[in-house]
């Protein structure tokens, strides 16, 4: 019986934070080996040194974005015990956990895609989303395909280069390439908006276990939506009204959640017992108003944006 | 083929191809950084071409008009430059390149594998920890998977049999466990 499998190959730094996909790269004699993993089932890639044409590392972002989802949630979850003297063993406990989180992704650095082109394709390395190991990682591999093909010459790229960046020549940008967005998953939150709306107007008259946890269920779907969306945007064309309504509507739901929760933490604290706390009608008619006006502003710019993808593209001048 | 910039598909221009550094794409500004190769530079492969072969000269096993160039590693059949495939720094003809890729002959030619010992972990944990009566279904299920598949082909990758090893034994503990309290609830003195 064999307890261990032939080690055949290496693995190469890089090991992204998914619960459910696990790529990796694996180094074999000759060739790099990609593998994606969803858990129970592996799919391999082989790109053998002769056949690479070139490495693309994309630098995408100064620090990953779970640095500002975790440095909001650390700053939630600190600020109580900072500010309000309201000491709580789990609010220093999660905030701290949070807090580490944020400062082990800023020292991971500046973020990025990586892809490896052969003649016949062209495939991002989903392992590599940092530009400190996908650098590590080709400082393993150029040597090794140095070895394969020879290292590259001037006389390879035939001379004379294209014009430098300083030249006033530069093309203008084109258009990026993002998919244009069918816009349903903005209606969802919209909706979700003036549900929230609704649900804090009849907040005013009715209290209760059935409204803390619509209050809830409301709060979770609109943060999930917003992340979501959040997340599409990167692959999908949105105007930018659009993706500034959502970023407001997620310093919205930030911002009101934390409100109600500090001020009502204050009220219990000065008046225990007394469930509604002092500010709580204006907080709920300014909960109100701003999640109707987000929600109708929402509805009409998504409405707008999907006119615009149905109008057919304007003829061509005649000659 | 030219190398496109990550984020608006423009060819990239050549001096990315010398700098050691991120630099800014020309059409988007995008900060790309881009290691190349030879094989970028180099044409399409010249496609191979038997030569005519002549009196007294080896012939292809398939094309015996044309002369042998090379032999096959695996069935020593004289291949000629149409029928040779390189794979692996070795000739190999046609028909064992394909049976080989059938019947799964080492690793190199598989591109999907299943991970049996993942699975029947899966088995062994998630109803237990979910809910307890699930196993009921969980613990047979992955101590089948564990003893049906321990000397299926894995993953190609370095790894282990300790992940059968624990679905056995979690899914053992299991049925004892389970065996136990049907046991202890059929004992059980019956109220009037």
């Amino acid at each position: 019986m064999r307890w261990r499998t032939e080690r055949r190959y290496r693995r190469l730094p890089g090991r992204p934070f998914t619960a459910f996909r696990r790529d990796s790269l694996w180094l074999a004699e000759d060739h790099l080996l990609s593998v994606q993993c969803n858990r129970f089932a592996e799919d391999y890639r082989r790109y053998y040194f002769r056949d690479v044409q070139a490495l693309t590392i994309h630098r995408t972002a100064p620090v990953s974005p779970w640095v500002y989802l975790t440095g909001a949630l650390a700053a939630v979850l600190l600020a109580p015990g900072l500010f309000f003297e309201l000491q709580n063993a789990f609010l220093w406990s999660s905030g701290g956990l949070f807090l580490a989180l944020t400062l082990a992704f800023i020292g991971l650095g500046p973020t990025c895609t990586c892809y490896i082109q052969t003649a016949v394709s062209r495939e991002r390395l989903g392992s590599l989303r940092w530009m400190r190991v996908a650098e590590k990682v080709l400082r393993i591999l150029q040597p090794r395909i140095d070895e394969v093909q020879g290292p590259l010459n001037l006389e390879m790229l035939s001379l004379p280069f294209e014009p430098p960046l300083s030249d006033p020549a530069i093309p203008p940008p084109l258009p990026t390439h993002k998919l244009p967005e069918t816009g349903w998953g903005y209606e969802f939150l919209f909706a979700v908006l003036l549900l929230d709306s609704l649900h804090a107007y009849l907040g005013l008259s009715h209290r209760g276990t059935a409204m803390e946890v619509a209050t809830w269920a409301i709060l979770i779907t609109e943060i999930v939506s917003i992340v979501w969306l959040l997340v599409r945007q990167r692959r999908f064309e949105v105007p930018l009204s659009i993706r500034v309504l959502v970023i407001v509507a997620l310093v919205a739901t930030a911002g009101f959640s934390y409100a109600a929760n500090i001020v009502s933490a204050i009220g219990r604290q000065l008046r225990p017992g007394n469930t509604v706390y002092p500010g709580y009608v204006p907080l709920h008619l300014i909960d109100m108003a701003i999640y109707a006006v987000l929600g109708a502003a929402g509805f009409v710019l998504i409405t707008r944006h999907r006119r615009t993808l149905r109008r057919p593209p304007p003829l061509a001048a005649p000659q | 083929m030219p190398v496109p910039c990550a984020r608006c598909q423009a060819p990239l221009p050549n001096y990315f191809f010398v700098a050691n550094h991120p630099m800014p794409c020309p059409a988007c500004g995008a900060e790309m950084a881009v290691r190349a190769f030879p094989a970028l530079f180099a044409g399409p492969r010249p496609t191979a071409v038997g030569e005519d072969s002549s009196a007294g000269e080896a012939s292809c096993f398939y094309h015996p008009e044309k002369r042998a160039s090379v032999t096959c590693h695996l069935c020593g059949r004289f291949l000629c430059g149409m029928c040779n495939v390189e794979f692996k720094a070795r000739n190999w003809c046609p028909s064992c390149l394909e049976s080989s890729s059938r019947k799964r002959k080492g690793a190199d030619f598989e591109n999907h594998r299943v991970l049996y010992d993942s699975i029947a972990l899966a088995f062994a944990t998630f109803p237990f920890l979910a809910l307890f009566w699930p196993c009921i279904v969980g613990a047979p299920v992955a101590l089948y998977i564990s003893v049906r598949h321990w000397k299926s082909p894995g993953s190609i990758l370095p790894r282990t049999k300790i992940r059968f090893l624990v679905a056995i034994l979690l899914a053992v503990g299991q049925l004892v466990l389970m065996g136990a309290l049907i046991y202890t609830i059929a004992r059980a003195p019956r109220l009037a």
